[in-house]
């Protein structure tokens, strides 16, 4: 295949399928804000903070594949 | 009557959808194809090249400077009427109490040293994201000589050129562009970040905060749990890097992803489809600058809290 082909598909593949666990690590953590949240509504609040906080550690993993990707596309 | 006007609104909403569904394929030969470049353009203002992405930041400063310089005018005066605040005041007051609270709630009592630069970035975030969203933003700029051959030609409308479908040797080059598809702009913004967690947990806990990254004394110490310690410390060091790189890159990421998925919806679907996405916008651009200032804050909270404390 050609080298240019290549890269794309690459890029494509690593932002997808990295893209795949943060997903269900997002929801995951969606569900149980929204659980916790129905629970004990007065603590919202800390429940709102800790869920972001989560969610941007499992987002990390997502920006660790965008950054392979962006890599490839643009470097390599 | 008004049931007869929602279904009446929900038709027309799903007519014009339909309608530019058809019309967009085939407008794609009239229409300037979306180009997406990663790094920022730069258009010459005099001996140098400034990037367009300096020209956004610099609009949200001004945005940002203008109208908090205007909200707390009376306060800055020290005129009575401040006691008593109203029209713009309120919104600038009420804006800081609610992040101020929100983070008080996060960082304690020690929070007080700390909520300018927080509060700084949520706002400067914010206004960066949303100005962006003004009709203009790269689309008005100066028609340059295209580097390769991937050139638009250009009509003139009036005094006012505009890039046409066809191949030419001319490109757009922008005059205003949001800071944060820029990946400098993050970047630094992450290393302030950083930075001042840093400087905070020295602050709050002197030169020894830094065992908590060299921690010598329980290698000395502590046997296998000591040399275990050591090693956490190490991935506490190699941890501050990567917060750097997800700081920088969550932001960026998400920006840039608006960016182009503001470009390529309306080149697919013309009409009505783009407004769903402008809304998508409003709200990533919000909760990015919310997790921006939430993180500096929750990284600071942990480096400030010092490591004998909860023994």
């Amino acid at each position: 295949m050609d080298k240019e082909v290549m890269k794309l598909l690459a890029a494509a593949l690593a932002i997808g399928l990295g893209a795949i666990g943060p997903g269900i690590g997002i929801g995951l953590v969606g569900l149980g804000g929204a659980q916790a949240t129905g629970r004990n509504p007065e603590a919202s609040g800390t429940i709102l903070t800790n869920m972001i906080l989560a969610i941007a550690f499992a987002e990390a993993i997502a920006i660790y594949a965008l950054v392979v990707a962006l890599i490839l596309l643009f470097v390599v | 009557m008004k049931r007869v006007v929602t279904v009446l609104v929900v038709l027309v909403l799903i007519g014009l959808c339909a309608f530019s569904c058809v019309i967009g394929p085939l407008g794609q030969k009239w229409v300037v194809q979306p180009h997406v470049q990663m790094a920022a353009e730069t258009f010459p203002i005099g001996p140098v090249r400034v990037p367009n992405s300096l020209m956004g930041m610099l609009l949200a400063g001004l945005v940002l400077i203008g109208l908090f310089a205007a909200g707390t005018r009376h306060i800055r005066a020290g005129r009575p009427e401040a006691m008593v605040p109203r029209g713009l005041q309120n919104l600038v007051e009420a804006i800081y109490e609610f992040l101020a609270n929100f983070l008080r709630g996060i960082l304690g009592e020690r929070s007080e040293k700390m909520l300018p630069l927080l509060i700084t970035f949520f706002l400067f975030i914010l206004v960066a994201n949303w100005v962006k969203l003004i009709p203009g933003f790269e689309t008005i700029g100066l028609i340059e000589h295209a580097h390769k051959g991937e050139g638009h030609a250009v009509r003139q409308v009036g005094p006012l050129l505009f890039l046409t479908h066809e191949k030419g040797k001319y490109t757009l080059i922008p005059i205003l562009r949001a800071a944060n598809t820029d990946l400098n702009v993050p970047l630094a913004l992450a290393l302030i970040s950083v930075f001042m967690t840093q400087v905070y947990g020295v602050q709050a806990l002197g030169w020894g905060y830094f065992s908590r990254f060299i921690n010598i004394k329980a290698l000395t110490s502590g046997g296998l749990m000591g040399v275990m310690n050591f090693l956490v410390g190490l991935l506490e060091t190699l941890s501050e890097f990567t917060k750097i790189i997800s700081f920088g890159f969550r932001l960026f990421g998400n920006i840039f992803a608006g960016m182009v998925l503001l470009v390529v919806i309306p080149s697919l679907v013309p009409f009505v489809a783009p407004v769903a996405f402008y809304i998508l916008e409003l709200f990533v651009g919000a909760v990015q600058a919310l997790v921006f200032m939430m993180l500096t804050a929750a990284f600071t909270a942990v480096a400030t809290a010092g490591h004998g404390e909860h023994h």
